[in-house]
């Protein structure tokens, strides 16, 4: 290999460390939500490795946006495991959002049935949806050592709001397959 | 991804746009993912193309000769041994580089494709692919040396 080749492939990292501007997300996330409300065709044929293929960008997305909310915070990000207090507002979200989620689990739950496919595609969703979980816990340590940072907190509802849409989503393409 | 968006179309707000809009797109296209290859291979070619595709529209390419870019003589060979190679140094030479040798160089130093794939992405020969390369590699030799040039000079 040449020397620049070299050079490069030994860096390659810094030479992909450039970041997108703060507004990038909400401009994602509206787009998201456009996409979200239209119908999508997928075929009957390969449907569960579609629907897995469907998880795993939205999982793309939410690790991105993910990375991208606690970019700068890693510092402060510290492994304690007291229970977190939010505030009211915060802590009302939250509580949505967790309902929102238990409630489309039931529906993954009741969808997957004893289908062998639903079943491994649920245990797929079950793991990934566990990722989202580990980013709450980990952005609610943040939370708790900085309670004044709200990028904090938007981040914690930002991954809320992702973990709902996957399993919306989920439960969407299941019962498009069930029908 | 991002970072791929960039270097195709050399603009920080448009890759963005490009990135969200593929994600999408890799949405509705989903029914064409078969479950060969991986599906990061899958949903970066997809990123490549719509970068190529705006970049055709936004800039108006006009076909380049490849007799047209400006390059060292021959007895002017640059010895990369001399270069000391610097992240944000290479990143700056590649940006200077016309859109069709950027891309190529992009696409097979940092992106990882090889002449066969880059040919079948932009719709050129496998040789054009390899000529356009190797004149955006010495290309950047030639900027890099210029720069270490100049710092020298500056430090005297």
């Amino acid at each position: 290999m040449k020397d620049l080749e070299k050079y490069v492939q030994d860096n390659l990292d810094q030479f992909n460390d450039a970041e997108p501007g703060p507004d990038h997300f909400e401009k994602f996330r509206n787009k998201l939500e456009l996409q979200g409300n239209r119908d999508y065709n997928i075929q009957r044929s390969g449907m569960f490795i579609k629907i897995a293929a469907a998880i795993l960008i939205f999982l793309t997305v939410a690790v991105f946006i993910f990375d991208h909310s606690i970019h700068g915070l890693r510092n402060i990000l510290v492994h304690q495991t007291a229970a977190v207090v939010f505030p009211a507002d915060v802590s009302d979200v939250m509580q949505y959002y967790s309902q929102e989620a238990s409630q489309g689990m039931n529906e993954i739950n009741q969808l997957a049935g004893s289908d062998e496919e639903a079943q491994q595609l649920k245990d797929m969703a079950l793991k990934d949806l566990r990722t989202l979980d580990a980013n709450t816990s980990e952005l609610s340590r943040a939370y708790r050592e900085n309670p004044d940072d709200e990028r904090i907190t938007a981040a914690i509802i930002r991954n809320q709001q992702m973990k709902e849409t996957i399993i919306k989503n989920i439960v969407q393409e299941m019962s498009k397959k069930k029908k | 991804m991002f970072n791929t968006c960039l270097r195709i179309v050399n603009d920080t707000a448009e890759a963005e746009d490009i990135m969200q809009e593929s994600f999408l797109d890799a949405f509705q296209k989903i029914d064409t993912y078969s479950g060969e290859g991986s599906f990061g291979s899958w949903l970066k070619r997809i990123v490549v193309n719509n970068s190529l595709d705006i970049l055709r529209k936004s800039k108006d390419i006009i076909p380049l000769d490849d007799n047209e870019i400006d390059l060292p003589a021959e007895e002017d060979h640059i010895d990369e041994a001399e270069i000391q190679f610097q992240v944000d140094e290479i990143k700056k030479a590649i940006m200077q580089l016309p859109d069709e040798y950027r891309v190529v160089i992009s696409l097979f130093l940092l992106e990882g494709y090889d002449h066969e794939e880059i040919s079948a992405i932009l719709n050129i020969s496998n040789n054009l692919s390899r000529t356009r390369y190797s004149r955006a590699r010495q290309k950047v030799l030639q900027i890099l040396k210029a720069d270490k040039v100049k710092k020298s000079f500056s430090r005297n």
